[in-house]
C-alpha cells in the first residue's frame, strides 16, 4: 500500500499493451450536475445527473505489435473486444479500473527535430469499474482437454455480484477456447458461474457473475477449456468491486 | 496575531460513501482555488444614483479541486474514499489553519463531480477530485 511512481501504471486495451510507449494518461470518473436552485433556497443548490467518464492517452509513436498504432488499427471505432484495463501497480491486489470503451481519435503530431508523438481519445460507454487485479501476468497453461488453474483468490470474504475483466495478450489457442469462472464457499465445492467463449490472442472480455444466493464468494478460480490443443494464456485479470471494506 | 504555514496545519475531512468523515490531509497537497464563502450581488443602480449600487443576492455555489499523490490504502486512502463518491453528495470540512479550539472552519454539503488519476512519465501518480457546493457554507470555528 502506498504511493506510486508513474512506471507502476499499466494500460491494456483489447488485449494490446500500449503502455510501453505511453508518456501520460488520465482516467476520470465524472458526474454532471444540474442547478435546481429555487426561490426558497438561501444558497445555490445542485443535483448530480449523468456519469460522463473520460480517458486520455499520449505517448511516443511505436509501430510494434503491441503498440497504440496496432491497437487503433484493429479497434478504432469498435464496440467489440473493447475492454480497457488501467492498473496502478502490477502485483496481486493492485487497484484496477476497467470498463468498455470506444476509441474515437488517434493522431500522430509531428514537430521538426522531435520524436513522432502519438495521441488517442476515448469515449467510455460505461462508468469505470473500480476493482483489483490478480497481477499483471496471470498465466494459465493447460494440456489437452479441460484444465483447471490454481486458485486466484482464496479469501473467505463474500461480496454481492462481480464484474470480471480479462485481457488476453498472448497465447496459442484452439477454436473452442473458453474461460470459465468458478467460485467456492470452501476449498472443495467449486461451481461454474460464468463462461466467456471465443478466447484468442488480443482478446478482452467483460463477464458479470452473480452467485445463486445473490452473493459471490471471493474464493475464485479461472479455468481454461480448449478443443484439444495445449494452450498457454498470458494476460491481466481484474475484478470489481474492490476488496470489501 | 499569528501566521500559519500550510504543512502540518491544514486539515480537510471529506465524507466517504457511507457518510463517515475521512481525514485526507495526509494525501492532499493542493486545494484550488481555495475554499470560503461567496455571495452574489445584484445591480440596483438607478438614475438618481451617483455611483453604482448593489444588494446582496443568493449565496453562490463554489466549485473546487483537491489534488495530491495517488495512494491505494484501503478504506481511508484517497482512491478508496473519492472514487465511489463521484455523483454523490457529502460533507466537506476544511480547517485551513488546523483544528485547535477557535480556529477557522468551513463546512458544507458538496457533490463530488469528478475523480481523476493521472500519470506522466518521470512523475508521481497523482489524483484530483472536483466538488460543487450544494447549499449554504457554514463559516465557524472548531
Amino acid at each position: 500500500m502506498g504511493k506510486f511512481y508513474s512506471n507502476a501504471l499499466r494500460l491494456y486495451w483489447g488485449g494490446f499493451n500500449p503502455g510501453t510507449a505511453t508518456t501520460s494518461a488520465a482516467l476520470g470518473l465524472v458526474s454532471a450536475v444540474v442547478d435546481d436552485t429555487s426561490w426558497g433556497d438561501e444558497a445555490e443548490s445542485f443535483t448530480p445527473t449523468l456519469r460522463q467518464d473520460t480517458l486520455t492517452w499520449a505517448g511516443i509513436f511505436d509501430d510494434g505489435s503491441d503498440s497504440m498504432d496496432a491497437a487503433a488499427t484493429a479497434l478504432l471505432g469498435s464496440s467489440t473486444n473493447n475492454v480497457l484495463s488501467f492498473l496502478v501497480g502490477t502485483g496481486t491486489g493492485s487497484i484496477a479500473y476497467a470498463g468498455t470503451i470506444i476509441q474515437t481519435v488517434v493522431r500522430a503530431p509531428v514537430t521538426f527535430n522531435e520524436l513522432v508523438r502519438h495521441e488517442a481519445e476515448f469515449q467510455p460507454d460505461q462508468p469505470w469499474d473500480r476493482g483489483f487485479s490478480y497481477g499483471e501476468a496471470t498465466s494459465i497453461t493447460t494440456a489437452t482437454g479441460s484444465g483447471t488453474t490454481g486458485t486466484i483468490d482464496n479469501s473467505a470474504i463474500s461480496t454481492a455480484t462481480a464484474a470480471w475483466y480479462l485481457q488476453v495478450t498472448t497465447g496459442s489457442f484452439g477454436a473452442g477456447t473458453a474461460i470459465v469462472y468458478l467460485q467456492a464457499a470452501t476449498t472443495s465445492d467449486w461451481i461454474d458461474i460464468a463462461t466467456a467463449g471465443g478466447i484468442n490472442a488480443r482478446t478482452s472480455v467483460r463477464v458479470l457473475t452473480t452467485g445463486s444466493a445473490g452473493t459471490i464468494h471471493r474464493r475464485t478460480r479461472m479455468r481454461v477449456e480448449n478443443d484439444g490443443t495445449s494452450i498457454t494464456i498470458a494476460g491481466v485479470l481484474s475484478r470489481s468491486p474492490s476488496s470489501p471494506t | 496575531m499569528a501566521k500559519f504555514r500550510v504543512a502540518g496545519n491544514t486539515v480537510i475531512n471529506i465524507d466517504d460513501f457511507t457518510g463517515g468523515a475521512r481525514n485526507l490531509s495526509s494525501y492532499i497537497d493542493t486545494i484550488t482555488p481555495g475554499l470560503g464563502k461567496q455571495q452574489a450581488v445584484l445591480d440596483v443602480t438607478a438614475f438618481a444614483d451617483s455611483a453604482e449600487r448593489f444588494i446582496a443576492g443568493i449565496e453562490e455555489s463554489q466549485s473546487w479541486t483537491v489534488q495530491g499523490h495517488f495512494d491505494d490504502t484501503a478504506s481511508t486512502g484517497p482512491d478508496a474514499v473519492l472514487a465511489p463518491l463521484v455523483g454523490t453528495s457529502g460533507t466537506t470540512q476544511f480547517n485551513p489553519v488546523g483544528t485547535a479550539s477557535g480556529a477557522r472552519q468551513f463546512q458544507c454539503e458538496a457533490i463530488c463531480t469528478f475523480y481523476r488519476i493521472t500519470g506522466a512519465v518521470k512523475e508521481r501518480v497523482s489524483f484530483e477530485a472536483g466538488f460543487q457546493q450544494d447549499g449554504t457554507m457554514t463559516v465557524g470555528t472548531n
